[in-house]
């Protein structure tokens, strides 16, 4: 369970069941992991939103914060605050909680990215595709798909493939490359710390001083995976918050 | 300092992340292997089954005997699970946890940080305005201190103004009433010196007259040289002055 020895290879992203184990329900780390997340979002809005401070400190600022970061970095300059207002929640929540499930993989004793799991990553961009569809039949009727696959100006001896490529597109490329895009990157930032790692410790085994250089690099990467964590739920959100705004007004 | 202070905690996310990992990949195929051949029941076991699994003329359930050891080797030991499957456990307690997260976040968390940056804003806003109408205040009073000052200067330049003149007038009065204060002085003092010297004169004739008189009688008593004369006259003149 903890990062204390290294797993069999198998568990380097698939992680025994210790409760409930051969149920739907069973829980192994990556579920502990979506639910520490899950914990650490409600406590940084339940407990910064309980203080009133009129300079705001502590969880609060991290809470107030990341509400402007996503309304004046995410929403703003893809829906435009007007519109994109009724979003913040939804897009605060999968915001701060792509990040936390990211995160892990940097935390000593857990080290592993939640999202570097399919799960999450599919179910997110499952919800991402029901409510950019909604808001696209809600704000345009049935005209919607019509205008989703039809792009205007395109000539019609070409029209059949465009209009069967933006199909797919938006029906399956969209939240299929929102939940790739994410499922990978915490693979191969996971995959890039494991290696630097076990060649740190294989090294430090055998010379002792040729574990010096992999150790640097395992350094500056866990570095980098801190950045990537931060960089892969921004875009996971912005990403969302631009497909909803395509869906919500037809190309001109 | 300061990269330092940067650089420490990856170095010590670093450290634990490098002392967390006490085995290599191999290592732990290995580790798994053994384990495996454990449940089997031990490399006597294992070695019965691999040996009589490739003898000659083996029979199909010791060939199939092997390869199920195998397969069980390579698929829980070597073998890694697909990855882009997701497992509906994960999936049930990820994606429900995100749903209740969103509904928590909708209904509570997001409300109580927005209604609180919104308090904000609107005690900055309201602060921003009075602190406008204190300006606005502050300008008016400013601006009417400035004209009572305006028009304290002007009293106080016609009041001095005022005051000169009068000062002039008096000054003026004064040196009139002096001038004729001295006039009166002088006259008065030109009086008093011409009745005393009228006086004075007086007294002188009346005395001389005595002392003609006083003389002529002594003369007359003796009819003497002029030098008696002159003795008499000045022996009077003495006694009159003794007198």
């Amino acid at each position: 369970m903890l990062a204390l020895e290294f797993p069999p290879i198998s568990h380097l992203f698939e992680w025994p069941e210790f409760a409930f184990e051969g149920t739907p329900m069973a829980i192994n780390k990556t579920v502990v992991i979506y639910l520490a997340a899950f914990v650490l979002t409600l406590i940084v809005f339940g407990v910064g939103g309980s203080k009133k401070k009129l300079v705001p400190t502590g969880l609060q600022t991290v809470a107030e914060v990341g509400i402007d970061f996503v309304e004046n970095s995410i929403i703003e300059p893809t829906l435009g605050i007007a519109h994109g207002k009724k979003f913040l929640p939804f897009l605060t929540a999968m915001f701060f909680f792509v990040f936390f499930t990211n995160i892990f993989e940097v935390v000593p004793l857990v080290q592993f990215p939640a999202n570097s799991r399919m799960a999450l990553p599919i179910f997110l961009a499952i919800v991402v595709w029901l409510v950019y569809n909604y808001q696209g039949f809600r704000n345009q009727g049935i005209a919607y798909m019509k205008n989703a696959i039809i792009p205007p100006g395109v000539p019609v001896a070409i029209l059949p493939l465009v209009a069967l490529i933006e199909l797919l597109q938006v029906l399956i490329i969209r939240p299929a490359s929102l939940a790739i895009r994410l499922w990978a990157n915490m693979v191969a930032g996971h995959l890039l710390l494991v290696t630097f790692s076990v060649l740190s410790a294989a090294l430090w085994d055998s010379t002792k001083v040729g574990a010096v250089l992999p150790f640097a690099v395992l350094i500056l990467m866990t570095g980098f995976e801190i950045l990537v964590s931060f960089l892969q739920a921004f875009i996971f959100t912005i990403l969302t918050a631009v497909y909803i705004n395509m869906a919500s007004h037809a190309e001109h | 300092m300061r990269p330092a202070r940067i650089a420490a905690p990856f170095v010590c996310a670093g450290a634990l992340f490098f002392l967390a990992q006490p085995a290599g990949a191999a290592e732990s195929i290995g580790s798994c292997v053994v384990e495996k051949i454990e449940e089997i029941g031990g490399p006597e076991e294992l070695e019965t089954i691999v040996e009589a699994g490739h003898a000659e003329g083996a029979s199909a359930e010791a060939e199939e005997a092997l390869v199920e050891v195998e397969d069980k080797l390579e698929k829980e030991c070597i073998e890694a699970p697909s990855l882009i499957i997701p497992e509906l456990n994960e999936v049930i307690w990820g994606g429900g946890a995100f749903l209740v997260l969103l509904a928590a976040m909708i209904k509570w968390g997001f409300p109580l940080v927005r209604n609180t940056m919104e308090a904000r804003t609107e005690r900055i806003r309201t602060d921003l305005q009075a602190a406008q109408a204190a300006r606005v205040e502050a300008e008016n009073n400013q601006k009417q201190l400035a004209a009572e000052l305006a028009e304290s200067k002007a009293n106080a330049a016609k009041i001095v103004e005022q005051a000169r003149q009068e000062a002039l007038v008096l000054s003026a009065n004064m040196q009139v009433k002096a001038e004729a204060d001295i006039a009166e002085m002088r006259q008065r003092a030109a009086g008093e010196i011409e009745s005393a010297r009228s006086r004075a004169l007086a007294d002188l004739q009346a005395d001389v007259a005595d002392i003609v008189v006083g003389a002529a009688s002594r003369v007359v008593e003796r009819n003497l040289d002029v030098n008696s004369q002159r003795q008499l006259i000045d022996e009077y003149i003495a006694s009159v002055g003794r007198q």
